[in-house]
């Protein structure tokens, strides 16, 4: 893999085996090959393989992009989770029910999802300049898009990011302060930007459901970014207002039980307001969940299925929008 | 009359599969009628994601005033509960099986087998009348419809007929039961062929929770309370119906990613393209067609396919009321 020369794409799979049962891993991916000089930007879909608008994405641009017209490399990953991804499932590795976005970079003797990242993160993310890690709303949740950017307290990488999420033309943009300090992130985006690889995560598209506008958003923002790091030639498509907020907290719950929203996306919400309430099997009230502080409602829980600390919400802290 | 009459009664049908740490368990609740009537049986869940059916059936339950009843309304709220905790779509987690291929049941199978049995023991095998409520699974994007079974006893099939038509969804779907030394596998199946009238009901999509599919299935479960005489009221009647047979399920025959190109309703012919199934790379790999003359029911809204996954649901016309 990863031979083509310049003005070339070229696609495959990075396979391994998982050593303590010789399962495969394996990882659908492409390369394009610019004609000219330019950024290596690795683009990745399917972190949690149920996100099929990110995974969609992904597909598209790979196809779309010229690699006579490019300048730089482009690296895209089709689907990381591939396991989950065939069996419906959200957010986990089916192997170990571990959450990859909590095994980066990953270990070779680790578990099944630990080992994955090892690899991926090894002989594929570790290409990046730039990185852009698509979601697109998991089984169990509504979303409004928006973007993580991460800051990292390095005003030049911390620029270059906040660059990639406001030309990715979706309307929220968080900036969430990391402490660079702490030995580990654990979630790919998160570990590349604390090592100064400017790189941010985007949701767009919801409830495991592959919506062709959805992805198309992805695209745009894609094209945009590549416009941006001047990899491609184009004028970028700029639509959106943006809001940024500071805080991006979610709700969990604090029972078992079925959980039922009372709030849509995009509501607005004071500290204490009821967001949604909590019954038991048979229909009768045990808890409201009210909301943590005066936002936005970003993501909400559409199964009705709650254990304990399952996130029910997921609300901004908006402190500033464009006009 | 049972001594339990005017009470309405809820707890939890539990049994110890095996060795397992934990009983299996069932939410469920009674309502006996104050007057004689008929056992109805309504059950949630089968399909643990399916959440406007579990909805339904809690609704139901709540609301129902056994003062008013005649007869007596047995709720299951969640069939599948392992399933409905683990946000799994069809399958029970403990044996991967599908609960529709679990029925008659037997203690000494697997969990999902165990579970059938004892829910039919108890519950099932007591109905008169049973009405099997869906939701559309976490890939499913649908339609509403029911489905009842035309076993050849007269009598039989017009009342399930009637409970079909009854529920106020478009699609009312006849599947001719005609080989009754098999045992169905599946719970309204394994009703119909015992000489109880049972339907399926789907009402909801894609493993979310929507009020408007739930007060489909609400307003068609008080109209087969009617239907029944079990309860006073007009029904609401406000679809034409549609009627379909051979329903069709078109099955992925590769892995690959999904792309329907039909939408929900539209007539589509035998051999019709319905979607496309391509590789991970984004390159066509084949083109999907439909089998029978009619309207796409279901279409899977997950673009992962697999061998044998459903890809999309379809039944021929044979009629419509003008």
């Amino acid at each position: 893999m990863f031979t083509a020369q310049k003005g070339m794409k070229e696609k495959g799979w990075l396979e391994y085996k998982y050593p303590q049962t010789n399962e495969a891993i394996r990882f659908p991916v492409g390369v394009a090959k610019g004609a000219q000089d330019g950024p290596t930007l690795v683009v990745l879909g399917g972190m949690h393989g149920s996100e099929y608008c990110g995974i969609e994405g992904a597909i598209r641009l790979f196809n779309w992009v010229n690699p006579s017209k490019l300048r730089g490399t482009l690296y895209v990953g089709m689907i990381y989770n591939f396991p989950a991804f065939k069996t419906n499932m959200g957010f986990v590795v089916p192997q170990d029910g571990i959450n990859p976005g909590r095994t980066f970079p990953g270990k070779a003797d680790g578990a099944f999802s630990e080992v994955m990242a090892y690899h991926f993160w090894n002989d594929f993310l570790s290409k990046a300049d730039y990185y852009v890690e698509l979601h697109g709303g998991d089984i169990p949740e509504a979303l409004t898009q928006f973007v993580y950017s991460p800051q990292i307290g390095d005003e030049k990488v911390d620029a270059q990011i906040r660059m990639m999420a406001d030309v990715y033309n979706i309307p929220i943009i968080v900036r969430r302060k990391i402490d660079i300090k702490s030995p580990t992130f654990r979630s790919a985006f998160v570990e590349m930007a604390a090592r100064g690889i400017p790189s941010i995560l985007t949701e767009s598209g919801q409830q495991g459901i592959l919506n062709l506008d959805d992805a198309e958003v992805h695209v745009t923002g894609l094209k945009n970014i590549m416009m941006h790091l001047d990899m491609i030639d184009g004028s970028i498509t700029n639509t959106v207002k943006r809001m940024y907020s500071e805080e991006h907290l979610a709700v969990r719950s604090e029972h078992i039980g079925m959980w039922y929203p009372s709030v849509s996306l995009g509501d607005w919400k004071k500290d204490g307001e009821i967001v949604g309430e909590i019954r038991d099997y048979f229909g009768d009230h045990i808890a409201d969940v009210k909301a943590p502080f005066d936002g936005h409602v970003t993501v909400i829980r559409t199964s009705p299925n709650t254990a304990v600390s399952n996130v029910l919400i997921e609300m901004d802290r908006i402190t500033s929008k464009e006009e | 009359m049972s001594s339990f009459a005017g009470v309405k009664e809820k707890g939890w049908l539990e049994f110890k599969y095996r060795n397992a740490v934990e009983p299996t368990r069932f939410p469920v609740g009674t309502v006996h009628g104050v007057q004689d009537g008929p056992p109805l049986v309504v059950l949630g869940g089968m399909h643990g994601s399916e959440f406007c059916g579990i909805e339904a059936a809690i609704r139901l339950f709540k609301e129902i005033d056994p003062a008013k009843l005649k007869g007596t309304l047995k709720v299951g709220m969640i069939y599948n509960l392992p399933a409905f905790i683990n946000n799994l779509g069809f399958l029970v987690p403990h044996d991967g099986k599908n609960p529709m291929s679990t029925f008659p049941g037997t203690p000494m199978g697997t969990y999902g087998e165990a579970m059938a049995y004892y829910f039919d023991q108890t519950i099932l095998s007591t109905a008169d009348y049973f009405v099997e409520l869906h939701g559309g699974d976490i890939p499913e994007a649908l339609t509403p419809f029911t489905i009842y079974h035309e076993t050849g006893d007269p009598h039989q099939d017009a009342a399930a007929k009637s409970m079909s038509m009854g529920y106020n969804v478009p699609y009312v779907i006849g599947e001719k039961m005609t080989d009754l030394q098999k045992v169905p596998n599946y719970a309204f199946g394994l009703c119909a062929w015992r000489g109880t009238p049972g339907i399926l009901c789907e009402s909801g999509q894609q493993g979310i929770l929507d009020e408007h599919w739930v007060n489909v299935h609400l307003t068609g479960l008080r109209n087969t309370l009617i239907g029944l005489g079990m309860m006073e009221g007009t029904p609401v009647m406000t679809v034409k119906h549609t009627f379909l047979e051979e329903y069709t399920a078109v099955r992925s025959e590769i892995e690959g990613m999904w792309y329907p190109s039909v939408k929900l309703n539209e007539m589509v012919k035998p051999g019709q393209v319905v979607g496309v199934l391509r590789d991970y790379h984004g390159q066509d790999v084949m083109e999907v067609k439909a089998k029978v003359e009619g309207p796409v029911t279901v279409i899977r809204t997950s673009s992962n396919a697999r061998v044998n996954s459903v890809l999309i649901e379809h039944g021929k016309f044979v009629g419509a009321e003008e």
